[in-house]
């Protein structure tokens, strides 16, 4: 690892790293692609289920130089991530599977912040259960009803007829940093359950509840109940309400709709959002808890492509609070190698003028080559006199490449400019190896079934 | 905990029973117009293949005409229609709604069913209810694991189909979270859990969530809450190391009516972004010299 340095030698990094895209962009292109997929006729070989794996690996070396306006040292970085995800299915006669996520980082925020460079984010066992069930025990990231946090616990998962579903999990809080830590039951608790039903073809109805305790005080405890309704062909809704038990209060309540009848016609989405400031009870901000406002938030996107990927997306956003209020709007052309916008945001949170645009070209199957550039004018308040306006421009070139089955690529070249904070020319290097067996017999090593 | 389990248990025990009992007394309309027959003809232990008679080796032609049916019942009695169509004879030339295949360019049946030896069942059901169904991704995702760029998908999938749902538009990274809280197994059809926290607990390096340059634009996003902040950052110290260690503070603190009134209206408008900074754990916070303890 190559620690934070500060230079004043500007060219010589910046040489390093456009030479060193180059080179590499160059390797990438000219080493023979991965070899082509065989006809579907093919038999593949035979193997056992119970041995299907896979491990991933994703390495990204990401090197920035830094030049501060107003007479500061420019600063180089180096950071580095290394991310491995896996999976070993079918063990116990195919009853049982291994999952796992876990990274090891060094890079300039997690030297400012205090936040762990070793995560673990996702380990558990997972045991098939009668009734199309499954039992999850480790740590997971859970997003079930009311409740979406990452539990190191028992989660348990049941079907036990066609159209009713039913949840429940228990365990203690991950720490928030994904440590390599289990907390306290007593001190970072959370129990909680949910239960669908498909009352129709076109309607499920559901009901959770979640109580999840923090420091060891409750941090909340809520009910929610929820209706997923397709009246009409084309349209999807999801409409669901949160009520806060320890307060006696709606804490949320959010609406989204998703609109088109047939592939050719626009695409509609709505999502209209209304909740409870977030204050954490039995803290000194409990004070003010009577007299905040709600959050309002309401987001609709329209967008239009055709076969031959000409089109038109325009979408708004919009927040409100009390007499305060924000929106956005963007609109932007869609052409068969990308798309150009333009983005206007005005209120009282700040103003901003944004054009942006991007391209992706695939000239050969194993090699996709993306880019874009933004430039923008913005302020932090309302009615901004000039002096208070700030220009912003950044730009990026990206390479992935498939140089065979397993074996990825990922190249990028990225350059802001903004005069009142810094100027930077980044450079972003990748490579990731996957490799499998059985069912998931692919990547490295192995061929693949289909190769 | 004990006594909010309870209320818990409590609160979801009743609808749960009502669930089950409504979900038990609900039949299952077909939307074929056929009635379900699958469980009737496994009763009488006919073979799968005797009707669908390619399944062992093929993806299309699967399902079965008249004229198979011919070779067991008597097709011409009218009397007997009701048997299998609900709805009385098909007028003629109607294609039935069935589901279609999609972008299944290589699915190899061959594969499961000689390869493997794995039964019809294993994948088409049964539901529950006597009748067969269409595998689901989750079905596939039992055996079928890999994240790794989707290479599992396009083990039967095509290699240029777009296999990016249509809900997934431009503003999907701000409104998923609603479908994700909704039906995980729904996102687990392509994604695993490793693949929500590159985002979710990522570095912003691989995918990149916030664009360039986000240190000295975020706060428009902040104090609009357009993206949740705290749906990532969850620990207050993440702003508070470079805010308060740094001594980088907002631009709307040097105000001159910032202390008399302003932040006031700031708080009310989004007290979060407050707490981010100035929560002090058990200690006091700086608000507290004015606002009292």
């Amino acid at each position: 690892m190559i620690p934070t340095q500060r230079r004043n030698s500007k060219e010589g990094v910046l040489q390093i790293v456009v030479g060193g895209f180059l080179v590499l962009l160059l390797t990438g292109l000219l080493l023979p692609p991965a070899p082509a997929r065989a006809q579907s006729g093919q038999s593949p070989p035979a193997f056992d289920i119970a041995d299907s794996w896979y491990l991933r690996s994703r390495t990204t070396g990401y090197s920035f130089r830094t030049a501060p306006p107003v007479g500061q040292p420019e600063e180089d970085h180096f950071e580095f991530y290394q991310h491995f995800d896996g999976a070993w299915s079918g063990m116990a006669h195919g009853k049982l599977d291994l999952r796992f996520s876990m990274r090891f980082a060094d890079d300039w925020a997690m030297r400012a912040n205090p936040t762990t460079p070793n995560r673990l984010h996702v380990l558990y066992l997972q045991y098939h259960t009668p009734w199309r069930g499954r039992a999850r025990l480790g740590r997971l990231f859970l997003q079930e009803g009311v409740a979406n946090y990452t539990m190191d616990g028992l989660y348990l998962s049941l079907k036990p007829t066609r159209r009713v579903r039913l949840r429940a999990w228990g365990g203690s809080h991950s720490p928030l940093d994904s440590r390599w830590e289990i907390n306290s039951l007593g001190q970072e608790g959370t129990i909680g359950a949910r239960a669908l039903l498909m009352a129709t073809r076109c309607l499920d109805l559901g009901l959770s509840w979640a109580y999840l305790e923090r420091g060891g005080y409750t941090r909340y405890q809520k009910v929610g109940a929820e209706a997923k309704w397709a009246p009409v062909r084309g349209l999807n809704t999801i409409l669901r309400g949160h009520y806060e038990l320890a307060t006696e209060q709606w804490d949320r309540a959010e609406l989204r709709a998703w609109y088109q009848p047939t592939p050719s016609w626009p695409q509609l989405s709505l999502q209209v959002l209304d909740r409870r400031q977030s204050v954490d009870k039995n803290t000194w901000w409990e004070r003010f808890l009577p007299s905040l406002d709600r959050i309002r938030l309401a987001r609709a996107a329209l967008r239009y492509e055709t076969d031959a990927r000409w089109g038109l997306e325009l979408s708004y956003f919009g927040s409100f609070v009390d007499t305060f209020s924000q929106t956005r709007l963007d609109g932007a052309l869609i052409f068969p190698y990308g798309r150009l916008g333009y983005s206007t945001r005005l209120g009282d949170a700040g103003e901003e003028s944004r054009w942006f645009g991007d391209l992706r070209w695939k000239p050969v199957g194993w090699c996709d080559l993306q880019g874009g550039a933004m430039l923008a004018t913005y302020a932090l308040m309302k009615d901004a006199p000039s002096d208070e306006e700030r220009d912003l421009v950044t730009l990026y070139l990206r390479a992935l490449t498939r140089l065979r089955q397993g074996f990825d690529l990922h190249l990028e070249l990225q350059s802001l400019e903004n005069p009142l904070y810094s100027t930077d020319v980044r450079l972003l290097v990748g490579i990731d190896l996957a490799l499998g067996g059985g069912a998931s017999r692919t990547g490295l090593g192995t061929g693949g079934w289909l190769q | 905990m004990k006594q909010h389990f309870a209320l818990g248990l409590a609160v979801l025990t009743l609808p749960l029973l009502a669930a089950l009992a409504l979900g038990a007394a609900m039949d299952t309309p077909s939307s074929s117009g056929i009635v379900p027959v699958h469980g009737i003809h496994a009763e009488a232990e006919v073979d799968c293949e005797s009707c669908h008679d390619t399944a062992t080796l093929e993806l299309t032609g699967l399902l079965p005409t008249m004229q198979t049916c011919a070779d067991c019942h008597d097709i011409e009695d009218e009397s007997a229609c009701g048997t299998c169509h609900q709805d009385g004879p098909p007028a003629k030339g109607v294609v039935f709604d069935w589901p279609r295949h999609g972008s299944l360019a290589h699915f190899p049946h061959e594969t499961h069913v000689e390869g493997q030896k794995q039964a019809c069942s294993d994948c088409h059901g049964p539901d529950g209810q006597g009748g067969m169904t269409l595998p689901q991704h989750d079905t596939c995702r039992q055996c079928h694991a890999t994240a790794a760029g989707f290479t599992d998908c396009r083990m039967c999938h095509a290699d240029d189909a777009d296999l990016r749902p249509r809900s997934h538009d431009s503003q999907y990274m701000a409104t998923h979270a609603l479908d994700a809280t909704y039906d995980e197994q729904s996102c687990q059809s392509c994604h695993t859990q490793a693949d929500c926290q590159q985002c979710h607990r990522g570095d912003n390096v691989r995918p990149r969530v916030h664009p360039l340059n986000y240190v000295s634009s975020h706060a428009l996003e902040a104090r609009s809450n357009e993206r949740l902040c705290v749906s990532c950052h969850e620990d207050a110290s993440f702003c508070s190391s470079c805010h308060q260690a740094e001594k980088i503070l907002p631009d709307d603190h040097s105000r001159a009516d910032w202390i008399s009134s302003r932040h006031g209206v700031e708080a009310s408008f989004n007290i979060e972004t407050c707490i981010a900074c100035h929560d002090q754990g058990e200690n006091d916070p700086i608000c507290a010299r004015c606002h009292g303890r």
